[in-house]
């Protein structure tokens, strides 16, 4: 025993050191706050137990051993399969009474810290999805239901779709049929040219669609964690088609996928050898004084600080680049960073450090893996049961395939990104950092911002996107739209939408809730609002801008070169 | 029509076993599926697609929308045809 109990330490200990999210913490919490209310706890407890008889009862009555009436199947395989379902009818009974159960657990315990609180909730939930019924193949009638039609085949391709992936270290399944989309011909193919390249991004300008174009052009800085065609996925759910119909000439960031030698560029370089380059570059091509600079996720955190970074320059520059910016999905303030911030603790952090130094990049099959894991219903556990229970082809959904073209991570910038945004929260904080030279202060933007944030986010939570209002100086137009962090941004109009927003002046706002209970519903796309927007000033009417220019020559056909690299 | 609804029951169970004994019926909304999403949304589009002749719009999959409404939605193309 006394073996034993040492051997237990050992576990004990080797799973804290282990425990790099902080998940044993956060679970002691609870346990803690429900041993200071044993009486309570045992009343848990009992109910959990009624709970599960009352299941067993209702579902062994509806049990009936099904007789031979179709008369095509012998009536041993009928009924087998009969009790198949009932035995995974109940267990998906279980499962949800069990769900229910550690998540009142958790929601209901008392005197600990809601963050911690979150944290539990969290990586329970990845566990409870882990073990649903549906996962197994003895508890998924409809697995069994195929192996049964196709004489077993359905679990052999499964099991051959399995082999393929961890052949080529895929440990989660393929999202998506990869073997449809071909970039630059049915995704990311709107025409247009690369007209500049250095090593950290091409610059995408598209052709325009329409006889007279808008002066002021508008800028996209992508985010670099994935690819740029979100925003060119085909039509119409193409954000760049859409906008080049309106008249206005669009750019695009497409980053470089990081490799071992890029390991030294920062955070900085992505914001004056990215942001602030394709800027200038639109300029000199749309002979433009200003652009309309919009970006997405943490593509939108590099734009924001450079904001900061132009207006403490006023003084020397007569007039700012960017007449107004854009923010979709974008954290700037990282004090509640959603469900990411799961996977960012100081001790995780050092282990991604850790794991960045061999190669001098964070491997995209950790971000992906972070990324499935916040939607881990629908990214992992529902891919699964469909490719490797019940055999099926992967999906042919453009959204997936995106979603599974995953980029690496420059070393320095991301420790940069992890330790001074997310750990330490910087960009937020008057003067908190320096960058190019020059001190980050949001309170010195003037231009209008407008800011969207969607409903259902887990990487960047609305209400902490809105913070953002509070922190620039300028007039800010805030929308809130249905959906999650790609599916509420990519949100073309169309007579069938039954997407929703809420959209309104935000200057100055700190209280998210406060802002919704003033706004009114409105359906459909926010898109159309924010054409509005950008038409105060999107200057005179004109002939569009050559492709490229002298200093600027197109360099080859878009989506250019970057985007292919894996 | 019965037979576009009764598909796309059938092709909810599996997609969202969670959904368990809940019964499916014209009325029954797209949010009432647990844990339904925008990514659940996205593997839904995916199966319709797969089963019926038409593309669906991912932004007509949100929880409000109703298994009727689907029905309709299909029913009317497949009528055309």
């Amino acid at each position: 025993m006394a073996n034993m109990s040492e051997k237990n330490k050992a576990v004990a200990q080797t799973g804290k050191e282990a425990d790099i999210f902080g998940i044993i913490p956060a679970l002691n919490e609870v346990y803690r706050s429900w041993m200071e209310r044993p009486g309570e706890f045992e009343r848990m407890r009992m109910d959990l137990i009624v709970r599960l008889e009352e299941a067993a009862m209702e579902e062994l009555a509806r049990y009936v051993p099904a007789g031979d009436s179709s008369g095509e199947k012998k009536e041993d395989e009928v009924s087998f399969l009969d009790m198949i379902r009932t035995g995974a009818q109940l267990a998906r009974k279980y499962h949800a009474i069990y769900q229910k159960w550690i998540r009142e657990l958790i929601e209901e315990a008392r005197g600990i810290n809601e963050r911690e609180r979150q944290r539990a909730l969290f990586w329970v939930r990845q566990a409870i999805s882990a073990c649903s019924p549906a996962n197994f193949f003895w508890t998924n009638p409809g697995a069994l239901q195929r192996f049964v039609d196709s004489s077993g085949e359905s679990l052999v391709r499964g099991f051959q779709r399995l082999h393929e992936d961890l052949q080529l270290g895929n440990f989660l399944l393929r999202l998506a049929d990869d073997t449809v989309w071909k970039i630059g011909e049915n995704i990311a193919a709107t025409p247009g040219y690369v007209v500049f390249r250095n090593d950290l991004m091409e610059l995408i300008q598209y052709e325009p669609s329409t006889e007279r174009t808008h002066a002021v052009p508008i800028v996209f800085i992508q985010p670099w964690i994935n690819k740029f065609y979100i925003f060119d996925l085909n039509p119409p759910m193409s954000f760049v088609s859409y906008l080049r119909d309106r008249g206005f000439t669009v750019f695009i960031i497409s980053w470089k996928n990081p490799t071992t030698t890029m390991r030294g560029v920062t955070f900085e370089d992505y914001m004056l050898r990215g942001a602030l380059k394709a800027v200038e570059a639109a300029r000199a091509i749309c002979r433009s004084g200003t652009v309309h600079a919009a970006g997405y996720c943490i593509g939108g955190t590099v734009l924001a600080a450079l904001m900061a970074w132009l207006n403490r320059d006023r003084s020397k520059r007569k007039v700012t680049p960017v007449v107004d910016w854009t923010l979709f999905s974008t954290l700037v303030d990282f004090s509640e960073p959603g469900d990411l911030g799961f996977f960012i603790t100081e001790r995780s952090v050092e282990a991604i450090e850790a794991a960045m130094k061999d190669k001098g990049y964070l491997s995209e099959k950790y971000i992906e893996m972070a990324f499935r894991m916040l939607g881990s219903d629908s990214l992992i556990w529902r891919n699964f049961v469909q490719t490797c229970l019940f055999g099926m082809d992967p999906p042919k959904s453009d959204i997936l395939f995106w979603n599974s073209d995953s980029t690496r991570l420059p070393e320095a910038m991301c420790a940069f990104y992890l330790r001074e945004l997310y750990l330490s929260n910087r960009l937020a904080e008057k003067d908190g950092l320096v960058l190019g030279g020059r001190p980050i202060d949001l309170g010195l933007i003037e231009q209008p911002l407008y800011a969207v944030g969607t409903q259902l986010d887990h990487i960047c939570p609305w209400k902490s996107t809105f913070k953002t209002c509070g922190l620039v100086g300028g007039p800010v137009r805030y929308v809130l739209s249905s959906e999650g962090h790609i599916t509420g941004i990519v949100n073309p109009p169309s007579e069938t939408s039954r997407r929703r927003y809420w959209a309104g002046d935000a200057e100055g706002e700190r209280d998210p809730e406060d802002w919704l209970r003033r706004r009114e519903e409105k359906i459909g796309s926010w898109w159309e609002d924010w054409i509005i927007w950008l038409s105060e000033r999107r200057g005179d009417e004109r002939r569009p801008p050559s492709m490229g220019s002298r200093k600027y020559p197109p360099l080859e056909k878009a989506p250019g070169t970057y985007v292919l690299e894996r | 029509m019965d037979d576009i609804l009764a598909k796309i029951k059938s092709g909810i169970q599996e997609l969202f076993p969670d959904i368990g004994s809940l019964p499916i019926t014209a009325d029954t909304r797209l949010g009432e599926i647990p844990d339904f999403d925008s990514m659940a949304a996205v593997n839904l589009q995916t199966f319709l697609e797969a089963n019926f002749p038409l593309k669906i719009p991912l932004d007509m999959l949100n929880e409000e929308t109703t298994i009727g409404e689907l029905v309709i939605h299909i029913g009317k193309y497949v009528r055309k045809k």
